[in-house]
């Protein structure tokens, strides 16, 4: 992708030392670090200890695809005066196709990167990663959401049982 | 453009890590996760380990963060989340929606034969319908409808009266108690000949089962020592139907129309509740531990309750002009009563007041009903229709209500067992 060459650059360093180049619209799409760029104007590299090479890799693939659909839409309704309905909300689902395709990760991948989102502070990949996280439980039986998040099962037979004759009206699957 | 069509690299981090990756999330984000779940998965996910249980049942964030998003439609006096449990509030959701659902919704109905001859009982437990005729017990799923299983009855006789949990069923016959183990290595507990004889109806609680008898008695039998440690004079004509509450009373129902509370422990009768019209036969009991209210219907085709902590009448009222077969609410559930009988048609009553909410048949027009092939299993997809309130039964062709002997309650749905052999799961919607 295209960028001028008077854009800021900022890199941004993960928990193991690995540096990433990013432009500060990129950047700025971590609520976090636009705050402290907005503290400090001259800051050009930031430490980031909570989060590792590989889950900050992927937090910069998701601001650069947000940064880059808003300048697309923006350039369009430049271009036309008012951008057309249709075109919006094609590039609305092309981006939702995307952000669906994103998230297909394993259980780990997602829990770091919602930590990385929280601690970032970036709404539209926190609100991702929590829907995602959600729609994993959704419609399990507590034996499947246990298998698909790798918990351990410490409850005892008599104490699940006592939940689950509690609430009898919510165990009405025949699993 | 990178990423979008690549495969999505997995976290270097090692798998073998004992704490799960969810655990570290903390519980302000794990509320933030389950609060957009809706209340069943809320409760599902309170069962899979302790700390998600008690961030569900016992965060302030949680209860605040769940209530904005999903208020009681109707119940103001819980209008106040911090005042009332979650768990409270959890129930009162879902019983909302199931009240919600049977009173003025729709229903999809799923229609199979259950057994070759005679399908006459049903009840549903958790997910579970378990069909009783001919010599055996059927287990379906009440989600599909699909066969799961089956318990048969060794001496050959038939099954009379029945009831089930998570781990066995306890059937009675004309004169044995049956224990079945539903998992595991199967197993039947029999109790011996001769403890009683014409059983025509039972209940238990562990570790008694309570077995009414044609000659007015109850027996308490211990399911540990097999053998009938008491014998209760409950009424002088045939108890035709019987329930036990959680604190030891049982009501036991007379075809000569009136019910008696006793004790179990000391077998005191307290009480003989009568009907205020003519003497009617009582056909079936149910109790709510929640309101403590006991329901009846009579061969005349009233409905009763009563208040059993204060031992009188809270209504009585006529709903179907023949006999009733069946009463059945959910466990604990305080809105919502089904009754069904000889006139075939599925009655939806208020349990505070016996006025008729909702009456349902299954769809007459529906001629080409969809069927759906379950590996041998052959069910059919019907629609319920919701009948005028003024409309005299006697107008709808008797072939398009046929009598209902049996029904239970679950979930936002009602099984159903008709004269003509065959088993109707409705599931309502709202």
């Amino acid at each position: 992708m295209a960028r001028s060459s008077t854009e800021n650059m900022i890199t941004l360093m993960s928990s193991d030392g690995e540096e990433f180049m990013v432009t500060e619209k990129v950047a700025r799409e971590c609520t976090t670090i636009r705050n402290m760029l907005e503290d400090d104007c001259v800051i050009t590299n930031i430490p980031l200890p909570n989060v590792t090479s590989d889950i900050l890799s992927m937090v910069i693939e998701y601001c650069m695809e947000h940064v880059a659909a808003a300048e697309k839409a923006a350039a369009e309704t430049a271009e036309k005066g008012s951008s057309s309905a249709p075109a919006a909300a094609k590039a609305n689902k092309d981006l939702e196709e995307w952000d669906k395709a994103f998230m297909n990760v394993d259980v780990y991948t997602l829990c770091d990167l919602i930590l990385a989102a929280n601690y970032l502070n970036v709404s539209g990949l926190l609100d991702l990663t929590i829907q995602t996280a959600a729609n994993l439980i959704k419609g399990k039986s507590p034996e499947q959401i246990r298998k698909t998040f790798h918990i351990q099962n410490d409850l005892s037979l008599e104490e699940e049982e006592k939940i689950r004759s509690q609430t009898p009206w919510a165990f009405e699957k025949s699993e | 453009m990178e990423g979008a069509s690549t495969s999505r690299r997995s976290s270097k981090r090692a798998v073998t890590g004992r704490e799960a990756p969810i655990h570290s999330l903390g519980s302000d984000i794990l509320c933030s996760v389950f609060s957009l779940l809706n209340h069943f998965d809320l409760v599902r996910c309170s069962a899979v380990c302790h700390s998600w249980n008690k961030t569900i049942y016992t965060s302030s964030l949680m209860r605040d963060m769940y209530y904005k998003m999903n208020p009681l439609v109707k119940k103001n006096s819980l209008a106040v989340p911090s005042q009332s449990s979650m768990k409270r509030y959890l129930e009162e959701l879902a019983m909302e929606q199931h009240e919600l659902a049977l009173s003025t919704g729709s229903a999809q109905v799923f229609q199979w034969k259950a057994h070759p001859i005679r399908t006459t009982l049903c009840r549903m437990n958790r997910g579970f319908i378990l069909t009783g005729g001919d010599k055996v017990l059927r287990l379906w799923s009440a989600q599909t409808g699909k066969y799961m299983d089956e318990f048969h009855v060794p001496t050959g006789s038939s099954v009379i009266d029945y009831d089930f949990d998570e781990n066995k069923i306890v059937g009675l016959t004309a004169s044995q108690v049956c224990i079945w183990r539903r998992h595991g290595q199967r197993g039947i507990v029999q109790s011996q000949k001769g403890l009683f004889a014409h059983g025509l109806c039972m209940s238990y609680a562990d570790p008694e089962v309570v077995i009414g008898c044609e000659d007015g008695r109850a027996r308490v039998f211990d399911m540990y020592s097999r053998s009938c440690s008491r014998i209760i004079r409950l009424q002088s004509g045939p108890l035709s139907c019987l329930t036990i509450t959680q604190d030891q009373l049982i009501a036991g129902g007379s075809t000569f129309g009136s019910v008696a509370i006793a004790d179990i422990t000391s077998g005191e009768r307290l009480a003989l509740l009568k009907s205020s019209f003519s003497p009617t036969g009582m056909k079936c009991l149910s109790f709510n531990a929640q309101s403590y209210l006991l329901f009846a219907g009579s061969t005349s085709g009233y409905a009763h309750c009563w208040d059993l902590r204060t031992l009188k009448p809270l209504w009585e009222k006529r709903v179907s002009p023949n006999v009733i077969y069946s009463t059945h609410h959910m466990f604990k559930e305080t809105s919502i009563l089904a009754v069904g009988g000889l006139d075939g048609i599925l009655r939806i009553l208020d349990q505070s007041t016996g006025e008729i909410l909702k009456s349902y048949i299954v769809d007459p027009r529906g001629s080409q009903s969809n069927s759906s092939k379950l590996q041998n299993q052959n069910i059919e997809k019907k629609q319920a229709v919701s009948l005028d309130e003024d409309l005299r039964v006697d107008v709808i062709p008797r072939n398009s209500r046929p009598s209902i002997t049996c029904l239970a309650v679950g979930m936002k749905k009602v099984v159903t067992t008709h004269v003509g052999n065959f088993v109707r799961l409705w599931k309502f919607n709202q």
